[in-house]
């Protein structure tokens, strides 16, 4: 499945959120989206939801106009709630047929993801005498049941122990198939590295980067080097060059007129020891902030 | 279609499962059959109150504990008012207050007596018929003392005239008791489940799960199976209390006195509950619409009471409207208030049960209160809709308005 959004635009009174939103989505993997507060990740997701109309562009699914009646669509939102005085297993059953699906699927979805995540011992109790963790969980397996096509997670990990993340991760991992479109949303940029292929930027309600996550870490970090000195004898060396620290490493930018290996016979040539020697890779984190200029978020 | 049945079944599950209500709705049974059951209690008591008269000094209602001052009214009175029972004034009072009799005459003259009893709050007949008794003894005295023959008198002056009412319209009188039932009971329901349907939308907004139920469903079927239920769970309130009033009122009918009996089902004609169900339906549903769009303009459960408090105000406006209609149901203030949807709700149906309405007047009505409702949910749709997914302040209303124009 490939699920394209052509030159979305959004505007709320005389705000301009979305600003040409181009995107395009595939299945089998997990997309990572990402963007600052207030750029534009939930308004794009919710026009994809159907919950209100672009003001122009267009939505396709496999080349056809995108329905939401058509799909199943998961959501885990990112501000969680759900009804405190109710039991977990009636609005777990309420949300899956409000979805599409039938009372007796929802009854058997609802089992087998309250199983999953552990929650089927909470399933008759009232919601608000769970535990945040618990909660939590109960809120994630609200998205997975009855298996959307479509799956948006919004900061999923958010409250959840190192336990839970790693179950929680196995189920998303496990979910992935050809006929299905994961979107997943985080400020947590390791997550995003260690789990999707495909990323997109949003800043300001424009897409300032997208595409396969190693291409562009390949194409920005072009021309940079990761070297690490066996000693501190390399200072006048490298006066010459444009460079940063990273901890021990010094990440360089090689001019355009010098190559990689007439770098490192300069470098031998002064009798300057090297422990590593590698093209850079910039972090996820470290290329969001290039392009979204934001200092604060979370490693 | 199907989805706003399933919205209905969770939200009426949500109101059932609420103990609070289950148990007000048994308590209020309870208090609906007590009510109901008051005349017959009324008719035990007054059982024992007899027993113990009569078990007491044996006396019947006729006689009188009293004390003629001089043999001359003995002689004259006794015959027709009854023998003296006590010899003295001092020997009557000690007796009342030894509480041998409840009270007791001394006769001065033939128009003058003393009326001796324990307390002031003891007033009774018996006064007043032992005062008629002197006055008509002493009147036919006079009558013969100047000739005149008393009997005779007595059939002149009392020649009963003739009457009958023919009542071409309605009778208002025995009306009003229903009238004010069912305003009272359709005020409580409107207020009491206009701001539960309040609460509960702001309560989802609060929680933060209306982002999950805008995601997966739209906010027609959301606030119409909200209103459904919530509307629905009101209305089988409403019924179960009066299941317990029919079924308190089977129960003691023999022992209500004609008069109430009258004014309960004299007016309860079919057409009359008709008018009432479809006005208490269609208003209750009016405002428990706009009481949902106003739940979603806020977004903290605390910020409900300011946010309905205008339609909290014109309710209790139409409140007064409509009391005022059960006492004067021909007033022209309540004959244009018959056709104002927030208003002709109570004040239709008291007119139509209390007065003539004309059969054109009652459709007219009928159609501004369908097409009000029909108008109102669509508005108050659009008002959730917008109302649902902002956040922060509390909405103002013209922010709503603006929202219009897009």
């Amino acid at each position: 499945m490939e699920l394209v959004i052509k030159d979305l635009n959004k505007s709320f009174n005389d705000k301009h959120v979305l600003k040409g939103i181009n995107l395009t989505i595939n299945s089998g993997q997990i997309f990572g989206y990402l963007g600052r507060n207030g750029a534009g990740k939930t308004t794009s997701m919710r026009i994809l939801m159907d919950v209100f109309k672009a003001d122009s562009g267009s939505i396709t699914m496999d080349g056809k106009e995108f329905k939401t009646t058509d799909y199943r669509i998961g959501y885990l939102p990112e501000e969680r709630g759900m009804y405190g005085k109710f039991k977990v297993k009636d609005q777990l059953v309420y949300f899956a047929e409000l979805r599409g699906a039938s009372k007796k699927e929802a009854q058997h979805s609802m089992k087998k993801w309250a199983e999953e995540f552990g929650i089927d011992i909470y399933l008759d109790q009232k919601l608000e005498t769970l535990s945040k963790g618990n909660q939590q969980k109960v809120q994630i397996a609200q998205a997975f049941i009855c298996e959307p096509d479509i799956l948006i997670l919004d900061e999923p990990f958010s409250g959840l122990d190192p336990v839970n993340s790693k179950i929680f991760q196995d189920s998303l991992l496990n979910y992935i198939s050809e006929d299905r479109i994961i979107i997943f949303s985080s400020h947590q940029m390791g997550y995003i590295e260690s789990f999707c292929d495909d990323i997109a930027i949003i800043n300001d309600g424009q897409i300032v980067l997208d595409g396969d996550l190693n291409t562009i870490r390949k194409e920005m970090g072009e021309g940079k080097l990761r070297l690490r000195f066996a000693d501190q004898h390399h200072q006048d060396f490298l006066a010459g060059y444009d460079y940063t620290i990273e901890k021990e490493d010094v990440i360089l930018t090689l001019p355009p007129n010098e190559t990689k290996k007439s770098f490192v016979e300069g470098l031998f040539s002064q009798g300057i020891e090297l422990t590593m020697f590698m093209d850079y890779l910039p972090s996820l984190q470290e290329i969001f902030i290039e392009k979204t200029g934001d200092k604060n978020v979370k490693a | 279609m199907l989805k706003l049945k399933t919205v209905f079944n969770f939200e009426l599950l949500g109101m059932v499962q609420k103990k609070s209500l289950l148990v007000t709705t048994a308590i209020m049974c309870v208090i609906a059959l007590l009510i109901t059951t008051i005349p017959t209690f009324m008719v035990w008591f007054d059982g024992e109150g007899t027993e113990e008269e009569s078990g007491g000094d044996g006396g019947a209602a006729e006689e009188y504990a009293l004390v003629y001052e001089n043999d001359e009214l003995r002689e004259s009175l006794s015959p027709m008012l009854g023998e003296e029972t006590y010899s003295s004034e001092e020997e009557l009072r000690d007796a009342v207050e030894n509480e041998e009799v409840a009270s007791g005459f001394v006769v001065e003259d033939y128009n003058r007596y003393t009326y001796i009893t324990y307390d002031s709050s003891n007033f009774s007949s018996e006064q007043m018929s032992f005062e008629s008794q002197l006055k008509t003894l002493n009147e036919n005295r006079l009558f013969d003392e100047n000739g005149i023959d008393s009997q005779q008198v007595r059939e002149i002056m009392n020649q009963p005239i003739e009457q009958e009412t023919v009542y071409l319209g309605k009778d208002a009188g025995s009306g009003t008791a229903i009238a004010f039932g069912v305003l009272i009971t359709m005020y409580l329901l409107i207020l009491l489940y206009g701001a539960n349907v309040a609460t509960s939308v702001a309560r989802e907004k609060d929680s933060r799960t209306m982002e999950l139920l805008i995601t997966s469903s739209n906010p027609r079927t959301l606030i119409l199976g909200k209103v459904g239920a919530v509307g629905l769970t009101g209305i089988l309130q409403v019924a179960a209390i009066l299941v317990s009033v029919v079924i308190g009122f089977m129960l003691n009918k023999g022992n209500y006195p004609q008069v109430l009996l009258d004014m309960l089902q004299g007016t309860m004609t079919i057409d009359v509950i008709l008018v009432y169900i479809l006005f208490s339906v269609l208003g209750y549903i009016l405002y428990l619409f706009i009481y949902a769009a106003l739940g979603s303009l806020v977004s903290k459960v605390e910020d409900v009471n300011s946010a309905v408090t205008p339609i909290t105000f014109l309710f209790v406006l139409a409140y007064f409207a409509a009391t005022f209609a059960t006492n004067a149901p021909d007033n022209t203030i309540v004959k244009v208030t018959s056709f104002i949807p927030f208003i002709s709700l109570f004040t239709m149906p008291i007119r139509y049960m209390l007065t003539s309405v004309p059969i054109a007047s009652l459709l007219i009505s009928s159609a501004i209160m369908v097409i009000t409702v029909v108008l109102f949910a669509a508005l108050s749709i659009h008002i959730y809709k917008f109302g649902a997914l902002n956040y922060g302040n509390r909405l103002k209303f013209k922010d709503v308005i603006k929202s219009f124009k897009k």
